[in-house]
Formats: C-alpha cells, structure tokens, sequence
C-alpha cells in the first residue's frame, strides 16, 4: 500500500489506515523519542502525543516532502513540548564555547545502538535536547535557540558541553576495548 | 624456501567523527515500542473525537434554542405587536391640548355644574361644550394643571379607599403623573364593568385617536352602559362638592360609558379629531413594513459524503445469529472494510429539493434577517455487490466470511447493485441577506445556519424489495445523525416591481453540513459531512413603505 493510499484512508477516517501508518513509522519515531527522553516510558509518551498530533493534522500535511520527514518534525516537536514541561525555563549562562570542535575520529562499527542511545539518555535534558537537535537532526543553532528559548550562543556552549561528556564517554568505553580504536 | 612476505592488508573500517557516529548509530535506527501501546492510541483518538462531538452537540443544542427563541420571539411580536396609532394617538392629544384645556376650564367654570347635575339625575348629557369638555380632557390629563387641582380637592377619606394600585394603574396611563387623579378615577370605577379592564389605551385611542372609533362608539349606546353611567354619576356626586370634580370623574370614565354620549360631537372634540386626520400621512409615510413573509424553493445535489468504513462497525452491525468468534471476526472484519469501502467509493449525489417559509425582518436598508421552517428532502445512490445497506451486512454475507477462517476468500459477485438512499428533514433556518432595497434588478448574499431533524430515512436495495429499510424519528439502532446542523450561502439576483409590494429572488446556493450524517461517531471523520449544491428561487411579500395617503 503506497504512502498516498494510507494518508487518503486516515483522512478518510478509517482506522484501519491510521493502524497501517502506525505500524509503518512507529519503530522509527520510537527511536527518535527515545532520544529525546530520558527513560522508555517518557518516550511512549513523546510517542503517543506525536503520533495523535500526526492524525489530528494530517489534513494539514501537503505532501511536498516524504511522510516521515513530517513526522519526526511533529516527535521532535513533541519532545520539546515534553521537554519544556518536565523541564521548566531556567536561567543557563551561555558560558564559554570553543569556536571549532575537534575533529576525532571513531571507527563507526565498534558501538552498539544500546550503548550510544544509554550515553545520550545520560545526558542532562538540556544537553541531550541540543545535541540531538544539532547533532542527528540537523538543526542550526540559531533555529535551536528559538525551538527552546534559549540564545544562539547558550545553544552553542551547551552542545560542546554535551559533545565533551560523550566523547569522555567515548574514549571510556574504548579504553576497556582490547583494542582500541580511538584515535586523535 | 624463502617466507614469503604477508601482503595481506585488511581493509579499514570506516571511521568518522562525533557527530557522524551518532547520526549514523541514532540517526537510522528502529525501536519497535510495547504492543498496547496502539490501543493506547486508538482509544485516546476516541476519546478526542467523542469530545469532540460533545462539544458540537452543546454547541448544536445552543444554536437550536437561539434558533427556536428567535423564532419566537419575531412570531410573538409579529403577532402581539401594537398598532400604529396608539403612540401618535398620545401624541396627538399632547398637541391639541390648547383646545382641550380650554374646554375642560369651561366645564369646570361653568356648564361642568350643570351637566354634572344632569348626570347625577341620570338625564342625557346634553349636548353642549361644557358636558363633552371633559372627554376631550382626559387625553391631556396628564398636562392639565386644573384636572390635578381638581384631583387635590377631592376629600382624602374617599382617596384613601382606592384598594389596588394595579388596578388604578389598569385605569389609566394619563393618571401616573397624577396620584390624586389616578386614586380619584379608581374609586370612582368601583362599580366595576367588564370594560374597565379594557386598558385604557384603548379607550384613549378611541376617543382621541381615529376618527373610526370615535364615531362609533357615539352611536353605540347600551342599556347597560347606560346605568353605570347614572350609578357612577350619582355616586360621584354624592362624594364630591366640587364643581368641576363630575366631569373630571367622567373623564376617567371606561370607554363604556362613551356609548351614551350624544352623536353630534362637540366643538371641541371635532377640533381634534381633523387634527388628527390631518397627522395621519405622515405617521404613515414614516413607517415603512419592515416584516415579509418569503417563501423559497431550491433544487439541487446533495452528497451525504459519509462512510461506514470503521472496525467497530462490524460488531455493531453483525446480524443476530452470526457468530462472530475471534476467528472469524478478522475475516467478517475484512469484509465489512470491503463492503464499506465499496459504499463509499460509489457514493453519488442525489437530488435535493428544500421549500422553506421564512419570516423576514428589514434591520436596516440593507440587511434582513431572516428566520422559519424548512421541510427536505435529499436523495443520493451508491452501489455494493455486498448487499452493503445503511453500514450493515447482511446475514448471509457474515456467513460467507465467519466460517471459512482459513479458506481463500469467497468470489465476490460480479453484479454490482444500486442502493438508493432518501432523506426527508425538517429543520429552522436562519439567515442574514445583505441587498438592495430599490426597485428594479439588483444583487443579494446571504449567509445562514439550520437546525434540521431527520424525521424519514430510506434505503433501497434495486432488486432486493425485502431489503429496503425506512426509519423514522423513533426508530432505534438507525445509523443516521438525527439531528443536524449546516450552514449555507448564497447570492443571486432579485427583482422588484416598481410600486410593487412582492420580489422575486433565483441564486446559487450552497450548503455544509457540520455534522455528520453518522450516528455512529467511530465512523464519522472530519471529512465526513454532508454538502449540496443548487439553485433556489424565492418570493417575498411585503416590504413597500406605507403609501402616503392625502
């Protein structure tokens, strides 16, 4: 069943399709919104408002960019909802943040999805917010700052933040490799 | 034998930085969540969609009541409204009281002596100034410096009998500005007729007001106004040494006792009347009718757009006697999809004719309003070779499914057959058209909202007579909204004779539903509603401003 036919059938009503559409992107929005949440249930949660967001608005969808771009916008906008209810605005000094990153390298193939995802749930919400955001998403930090309410520079400060915890985490986790493949 | 060199070289893992490995291991990666966490879904999409339709349902209802009470409310004006001439009747008593003023100074100077004597021996009022002065007077009661004199001098102990303030207010409006009046003339009107609680706006409107009333009730006269004529009179006078206080009494007289009153009016009242009629062309010339009567027809397509396709349906529909275990239900379910899907695929617009009674009210110079009854009826086909009818299966289509759990689908039936599907409402529409108020051609919109009840519904199978289906407002279990609301729209062009009191409309109109045609609220989505399409012609009666008459 193509894309077109399901969103026609949701809009159509039936349940049927809102089922099929379910089951087509559910596996995928779960992994964005475990990313996002701190633990499995905050992410059924950011999933299931997502998802009731994504066939309340589904009309509203106009099929100018691939269905599952619009609804890992819609989870990552739910998240952030999530986010700024868990966690009320605080006051965060933008700190000191260096202009370029270091450009490590990690052999891709020796972590495992549980051991990344578990180091970026670790991470303080704001820190995990703004890296996901920046890191995986793609977002700019000035587009990030107006997500979350913060400013340019606080979003930047807290990404090296965050990217500094993980590459520690990193490195830690390569060090009880026998062999290591850390390199700087 | 010389080792050879080991030349193998492994091929390098592909590396990246931070950001490439996170993107690369989080980025593309799946998760699948709990099983129950679609039912978790689906159940809260019903809730929201159930309040949803709550909310709608209040919404309805209030607009059903605004609806019922405007209704109403311009029905009850339109019928219990006053006539035009009691306000100017009052007015033209204001203006004539030079005239009448000076007649009531003469009957209490003078001839009032006399004639209250006369009156108080219940001879017949002659027919002098002095008598008849005194009906001219109680149109200017209120102005009358020498009716309050005469009212301050009556003795305080028959005063203080007045019993009701209700009815002393039921004897006239002249008195409120005067207590002392007002006590007097109540007292007065103890003996008590049947025409006392006539109100006395009637009265005034008869004397003063057109010259039809006064000249009737000057040649009407009874036996039995006649005595309470003579009983008020003798009682009067035995109350009262107060020359002018008989004809003051008699002022305040029910329009009874107008009935003796000689049929020669006096000068003074004949002043008044000419005034009066000389009032009248331009009273009449400055209220314009503003209430029409209209009444519309239109004629177009109407689509009922809705869809039976919903897993609930199947248990809410399956027939009894069909078992439905967990086996079969996905099949059944698959099936009634099928039928659903089907019903929905072929579903074409049908006729739709509406007539409509409203009543319409000129707000300004070119908005009406417009509210009354509709009675309609709308007509749309389908086709199934399901025997599909009103979101149900039939029996033996469960029967197909339910026991062949594991068999390949049954061959449906190539014969696709015609469903036909009427439905007959009555509702109250309201409405806002904007137009011109000039004669000739010109443009009208309108907007408006309706109630409707959908009293007949009626579904026909084309060569299954056994299976038509009709339901009616009490039916249980129909699969029809029995109460709907929409909005419609419209413009179009009207056309008024010149010096003609009707026009005639033709337009396009338009209407959406904002309820469903489903009962059945897990079946309902918000593409769902019903719309129609078509034209409609309209004549309007009324709505030419007074002619002016010289």
């Amino acid at each position: 069943m193509t894309e077109a036919e399901i969103i026609d059938g949701c809009l159509a009503g039936s349940r049927a399709m809102q089922k099929q559409l379910y089951d087509r992107f559910a596996g995928k929005m779960m992994a964005v919104c475990l990313r996002y949440a701190q633990t499995t249930f905050e992410a059924e949660d950011v999933l299931q408002e997502g998802f009731i967001t994504v066939f309340n608005n589904l009309r509203n969808f106009r099929r100018e960019c691939p269905l599952e771009f619009w609804i890992r916008r819609i989870m990552v906008n739910a998240a952030l909802r999530q986010h700024r209810r868990n966690a009320p605005l605080v006051a965060v000094s933008e700190g000191e943040y260096p202009e370029e990153l270091a450009g490590e390298e990690f052999t891709l193939s020796n972590y495992a999805f549980e051991e990344m995802l578990a180091m970026v749930q670790e991470l303080a919400p704001r820190y995990r917010m703004v890296f996901n955001l920046f890191a995986i998403e793609g977002y700019g930090h000035k587009e990030i700052g107006e997500l979350m309410g913060i400013s340019e520079g606080t979003s930047k400060s807290q990404y090296a933040r965050a990217r500094a915890i993980l590459k520690t985490k990193l490195e830690r986790l390569d060090a009880h490799r026998p062999n290591g493949t850390y390199r700087k | 034998m010389v080792p050879t060199a080991n030349n193998y070289t492994p091929t390098p893992e592909p590396t990246g930085d931070l950001e490439q490995l996170f993107r690369q291991k989080l980025g593309e990666a799946e998760v699948a969540p709990r099983m129950h966490l679609w039912e978790q879904i689906d159940h809260e999409l019903l809730v929201q969609q159930n309040e949803t339709f709550r909310r709608r349902l209040v919404w309805h209802r209030w607009v059903a009541a605004a609806c019922i009470l405007l209704f109403l409310g311009a029905g009850g004006w339109f019928t219990l409204r006053p006539t035009g001439s009691a306000p100017v009747s009052a007015d033209l008593a204001t203006r004539t009281l030079p005239a009448t003023h000076q007649a009531a100074t003469g009957a209490s100077s003078g001839a009032g002596q006399t004639a209250g004597s006369r009156l108080a021996s219940g001879a017949p009022v002659p027919d002098q100034p002095g008598g008849n002065s005194d009906l001219a007077a109680t149109g200017s009661a209120d102005a009358n410096p020498m009716l309050a004199t005469v009212g301050a001098e009556y003795p305080v102990d028959v005063l203080a009998r007045a019993e009701s303030a209700a009815q002393a207010r039921a004897l006239g409006r002249q008195g409120e500005a005067n207590p002392e009046l007002a006590a007097s003339r109540f007292r007065v009107a103890l003996p008590a007729e049947p025409a006392l609680a006539e109100p006395i706006g009637t009265f005034f409107d008869r004397v003063v007001g057109t010259g039809r009333t006064a000249s009737s009730t000057s040649t009407a006269g009874t036996t039995t106004s006649a005595a309470w004529y003579a009983a008020l009179n003798s009682r009067a006078a035995s109350n009262s040494s107060s020359v002018g206080l008989p004809g003051v009494l008699r002022s305040a007289q029910p329009d009874t006792a107008k009935a003796s009153l000689p049929t020669t009016l006096p000068a003074a009242f004949a002043q008044v009347v000419p005034a009066h009629e000389e009032n009248k062309p331009e009273m009449r010339a400055t209220r314009p009718k503003r209430w029409r009567l209209m009444g519309s027809y239109g004629a177009g397509a109407y689509n009922p757009n809705m869809s039976f396709a919903s897993a609930q349906g199947v248990a809410a529909s399956a027939p009894n006697g069909v078992a439905t275990s967990p086996n079969s239900y996905l099949r059944a379910n698959a099936t009634y999809e099928q039928a659903a899907a089907e019903y929905r695929q072929n579903l074409r617009p049908g006729f739709a004719q509406r007539v409509a009674l409203t009543i319409s009210y000129a707000a300004t110079k070119h908005w009406t309003m417009n509210a009354g009854v509709q009675a309609a009826e709308q007509q749309a086909t389908s086709q199934t070779s399901f025997n599909f009818l009103d979101g149900k299966l039939p029996a033996q289509e469960y029967a197909l499914t339910a026991d062949k759990y594991n068999a390949l689908p049954p061959p449906r039936p190539t014969q696709l057959r015609t469903t036909q599907y009427r439905y007959r409402t009555a509702g109250i529409p309201v409405s806002v058209r904007y137009g011109s108020a000039k004669n000739g051609w010109s443009l009208y919109a309108k907007v408006g909202a309706a109630v409707n009840v959908l009293f007949n519904s009626r579904s026909e199978l084309v060569g299954v007579p056994e299976a038509t289906t009709t339901y009616s407002l009490g039916s249980v279990g129909s699969p029809y909204r029995k109460v709907q609301s929409s909005v419609n729209g419209g413009a179009g062009l009207r056309y008024k004779p010149a010096a003609a009191q009707w026009s005639v409309a033709l337009g396009p109109t338009a209407e959406a539903g904002l309820t469903t045609l489903n009962a059945n609220t897990s079946q309902s989505s918000a593409q769902a509603r019903p719309y129609a399409v078509g034209m409609e012609a309209s004549v309007e009666f009324g709505g030419k401003a007074a002619s002016v008459i010289h």
